[in-house]
């Protein structure tokens, strides 16, 4: 065989003659800042990490299960694929190791929902799944869902956690989670015995009524559903007592702990607050339309000012704004005074914000376009500079999705993580806020760097926000052969 | 929770879910300069590097992936056009020395002709460019490694450069970290090898650059893991075919986990390689002899416990053949494979190295993330054993399952050393030499498994 003639090395831009391939490819460019997304490696991930009896049936090639991470998943054991044959696929006799699957899993686990999710080879081939599934469920009382997800559409995480979100409230509603019940007892339990440790001054007769009020499980009309705030955090923040005070009473933390029953009793609130609504088009009309639950939308409760906007958010829902702020007035006003002081040692701070840098379908990470924490950043009296993940050629594309956001401050796209070390460098960065992939980078630039969404919610997240940006910037000033 | 039933088992998630693609990946990540394109559809970017990323503390797979942004609309148009322009705007962003481009079962299903597309685009830059498709219906992630492995191996100047005396690479070592447990065994397998008068040029893939990899070709002799059995035939003849090649010997040999393995190991290469048997003999009483008066300290003190171990085939076989030794027999082996044998061959090997599972042993083959777990949690409880080694899929379906109790027990009697080795390793790293090949090996798992039931004890 002739070996083809190959262009020497040091040849000069040998993509040069592609450029019309590429004006036609970034036309496809979505009008989000999310990175693309595979519905089914998305929702697989997500229900990996879900808790509850259910089950998620993978209707296609083996190697399709291997579409998450599944060793971290603590539902692994609940996937089930079809493990379609190439003999399968390509004669179009899918249906039978469909069917076999759901009806297997019923009779020997009888989960309480069945979750059939599509793949590229099966969208490829252009078998409808939905008539076996049918077929199925019309045989059991136990919900199961098909959700036609896979990798040929491109579609986007927003689109994809909101499609999963919408599905799970959908099914049939049942009597409230035992287990948020749970949650909240013992939340107000542990508040009970702090202050009898640290206060030593509450009589036995109190106790006892505290333990009553914590054991009475409150009307639907005076709870609340969080949607989309932080994962971490929130438990130990301020939040539950200070809404209690009001109260007000936490539902569920949607969607970072419900389990499967979580979402089945997601309806019995009375409002759905929301960091970012336009999230969740689909779960949001459904809430509000057949369920006429309103939404309050908030802003991720991050920083001082986000923070403050939220509490007034759910205060004027329930028109209980003063004993709020009442309750509030103390951690707020050591917040403002530590903001205050930090703002006054480390005016004019240049920090680089990488966003679209990742696909991990983490809902605090999409909200506001992955721009949750530019406020709290801002109020520190930062200069901030935004780091865009993405074609270089499309920056006016870039320009306009951050205008229409309100979005106006100075930003860099650059095509690959792998690019962020010299860009770091030139700006002169003294903290970044990156996705944890880039540490190799942020360390070659020698600028410290802080995890995408590392930063505590909430009022109770402010002082800590503020030592661990204190620390960094001692680490800037101190990294001995910082190239500055 | 019950493993599920024999009709249902075959539907559920395995333990070791890793198909083509992620072997594939695992080795483009195992040679530094080299790139992988995945010309597949979005989703299947993360049976690639995103499986490697928490596995691989010291580097980042990511950094040397791409995609070909495959959409139903590209599909539509004809997506194996996009692979010319992509491996051009890679080849200029990163200046490979090698790019794999591999596909995906729907890719291959819509007949284009993909393998065309990548020699097209192989004609346009100076790296090679080679194709290896990622179809899951079937077959595993060594099969990916060693298809992958095999282009690589295509690479070598064998026909440029003489072999020298005495020079020896070995082939298919499963490289998939740049951390210290393997930098040690590959210093394991220098030291066996100089101890029969050889001098390992290359390992192949061991984390070294393409042009470092070239160092095969002073190799007299190739040695292949079982990793790339599969590989030594189309090798030898390749080689023999080539009379420029020199008459290079190809052994097909296990791997020196164990210690008896270790010394079978030995006398293989020195059989392979024409060296007296006598001296490979002498080495591995000599080594191994100190091995295990050392583990003698460890195995007096294990008497009447047992371990369950989760590993590829030929890997389980050592890690048998040690716990055996360390009076630490296995109740329970998992082998995570689909293509390296299986039961029969691990029974065979184990027979070759004069090492009998109890007739109590339970086997499981590609067993479901549910069946590992069921078995290890009731192995657990009912005190079965007490020393567990699997990677984090097989450790998280037991963790997760909340065993009461784990490493907190009122005394060493119940105790669990859980222990985390082999893909994927999320939670075990290895910050410096800490081997598994080896009589340097064996010591070192037998360490762990003592800090497992017995550290914090005091």
């Amino acid at each position: 065989m002739t070996m083809p003639r190959k262009p020497p090395r040091g040849a000069a831009r040998l993509g040069a003659p592609d450029d019309p391939f590429w004006e036609r490819q970034e036309a496809r460019l979505s009008g989000r800042l999310g990175q693309p997304c595979c519905t089914l490696s998305g929702m697989c991930t997500l229900l990996g990490r879900m808790g509850g009896d259910f089950a998620v049936i993978i209707h296609g090639e083996r190697d399709c299960g291997n579409s998450f991470v599944h060793h971290t998943a603590d539902s692994a054991h609940q996937f089930f694929c079809t493990c379609l044959t190439e003999d399968q696929v390509t004669a179009g006799r899918v249906d039978a190791p469909l069917e076999r699957c759901l009806r297997l899993v019923l009779e020997e686990l009888a989960p309480e929902a069945i979750l059939v999710l599509g793949t590229c080879p099966i969208t490829m081939i252009g078998v409808d799944p939905g008539p076996v599934v049918e077929r199925v469920a019309a045989s059991t009382e136990t919900p199961i869902v098909l959700l036609r997800t896979g990798g040929l559409k491109l579609s986007t995480q927003s689109d994809m956690v909101d499609w999963l979100y919408a599905s799970l409230a959908g099914l049939p509603q049942r009597a409230p989670d035992p287990e948020a019940w749970r949650l909240q007892v013992a939340s107000r339990l542990k508040e009970t015995v702090a202050e009898l440790l640290s206060e030593g001054t509450l009589a036995p007769d109190e106790v006892r009524a505290d333990v009553e009020r914590a054991l009475e499980v409150p009307p639907a009309s005076r709870c609340v559903n969080l949607i989309g705030l932080p994962a971490l955090g929130v438990r130990a923040s301020e939040l539950e007592p200070a809404l209690r005070s009001a109260g007000i009473h936490v539902r569920g933390l949607y969607p970072f702990e419900a389990d499967l029953r979580g979402w089945r009793s997601i309806t019995h609130a009375a409002v759905n607050v929301v960091a970012d609504r336009r999230l969740y088009p689909r779960l949001l009309k459904l809430l509000e339309t057949q369920h006429a639950m309103p939404t309050v939308e908030v802003p991720l409760p991050i920083g001082l000012g986000q923070s403050v906007r939220f509490y007034r958010a759910i205060g004027d829902f329930f028109d209980a704004t003063d004993v709020l702020d009442r309750a509030l007035a103390s951690i707020r006003e050591a917040a403002q005074a530590q903001v205050d002081a930090f703002r006054a040692r480390t005016a004019s701070t240049r920090v680089a914000m990488g966003i679209r840098m990742l696909n991990n379908y983490q809902v605090d990470q999409l909200a506001y376009e992955g721009l949750g924490d530019v406020e709290a950043l801002s109020e520190l009296g930062f200069h901030l500079t935004l780091l865009v993940q993405g074609p270089p050629e499309q920056r006016a594309r870039f320009e306009e999705m951050l205008s229409d956001l309100g979005v106006d401050l100075p930003f860099y796209v650059f095509p690959n993580p792998w690019n962020l070390a010299p860009l770091l460098a030139e700006g002169d960065y003294q903290v970044a806020l990156l996705a944890d992939h880039s540490w190799e980078e942020a360390q070659k630039a020698g600028v410290p760097m802080i995890r995408s969404r590392a930063l505590a919610p909430l009022l109770a997240g402010v002082e800590p926000n503020l030592n661990l940006l204190t620390e960094l910037l001692r680490a800037a000033q101190g990294e001995p052969g910082r190239d500055r | 929770m019950k493993p599920p039933s024999a009709q249902l088992e075959p539907f559920a998630l395995r333990a070791h879910h890793y198909g083509r693609i992620t072997g594939i990946s695992m080795l483009v990540h195992a040679i530094p300069d080299a790139f992988l394109l995945l010309h597949t559809g979005v989703g299947c970017k993360y049976k690639a590097a995103a499986q490697l990323s928490v596995h691989d503390w010291a580097r980042q797979p990511h950094r040397r992936e791409g995609w070909t942004e495959v959409g139903d609309a590209a599909l539509i148009r004809g997506a194996a056009e996009r692979i010319g322009p992509y491996v051009r705007s890679w080849y200029d962003r990163q200046k490979p020395e090698l790019m794999i481009v591999c596909s995906a079962s729907h890719l291959e299903l819509s007949g284009e002709d993909i393998a065309g597309a990548v020699r097209a685009a192989n004609a346009t830059v100076p790296c090679p460019v080679r194709y290896v498709h990622g179809l899951g219906f079937a077959g595993d992630l060594y099969d990916g490694f060693g298809a992958a492995l095999s282009t690589v191996l295509d690479t070598i100047p064998w026909g440029e450069v003489a072999p020298e005396k005495d020079h020896v690479a070995v082939v298919g070592y499963p490289f998939d970290r740049y951390e210290a447990d393997h930098s040690a065994n590959l210093h394991q397998l220098r030291i066996l090898l100089a101890e029969l008068g050889k001098e390992l040029v290359a390992v192949l893939p061991s984390g070294q650059p393409l042009a470092r990899l070239a160092a095969a070709a002073r190799a007299e002799s190739l040695l292949v893991l079982p990793y790339a059995h599969a590989l030594a035939g189309p090798l030898a003849t390749s080689l023999a075919a080539s009379a420029a090649s020199g008459g290079r010997r190809v052994v097909e040999v296990g791997l020196p986990v164990g210690l008896r393995f270790t010394s079978i190991w030995l006398d293989q290469v020195a059989r392979g390689l024409g060296v007296d048997p006598r001296r490979a003999a002498k080495a591995a009483r000599r080594l191994s002899g100190y091995a295990d008066r050392e583990l003698n300290l460890l195995r007096t003190r294990l008497q009447g416990r047992r371990s369950a171990v989760f590993a590829d085939t030929p890997l389980a076989a050592g890690l048998v053949d040690l716990l055996t030794q360390l009076d630490l027999p296995p109740a329970l082996v998992g082998l995570r494979d689909r293509s390296l044998g299986g039961a029969p061959a691990l029974r065979e090997a184990l027979a070759r190295a004069d090492v009998a599972l109890r007739p109590d042993t339970v086997v499981l083959e590609d067993p479901s993330v549910r069946t590992a777990g069921a078995h290890l949690r009731d192995g657990v409880q009912q005190g079965r054993f007490q020393a567990v080694l699997g990677s984090a899929s097989e450790l998280g379906a037991l963790l997760r399952g909340g065993v009461r109790g784990l490493n907190t027990g009122p005394s060493p009697e119940h105790r669990l050393a859980a222990i985390v080795h082999g893909f994927p390793s999320s939670g075990y790293h290895a910050l410096q030499s800490q081997p598994t090949y080896g009589y340097g090996g064996a010591l070192t798992v037998a360490q762990r498994i003592l800090d497992g039931l017995f550290s914090g004890q005091e």
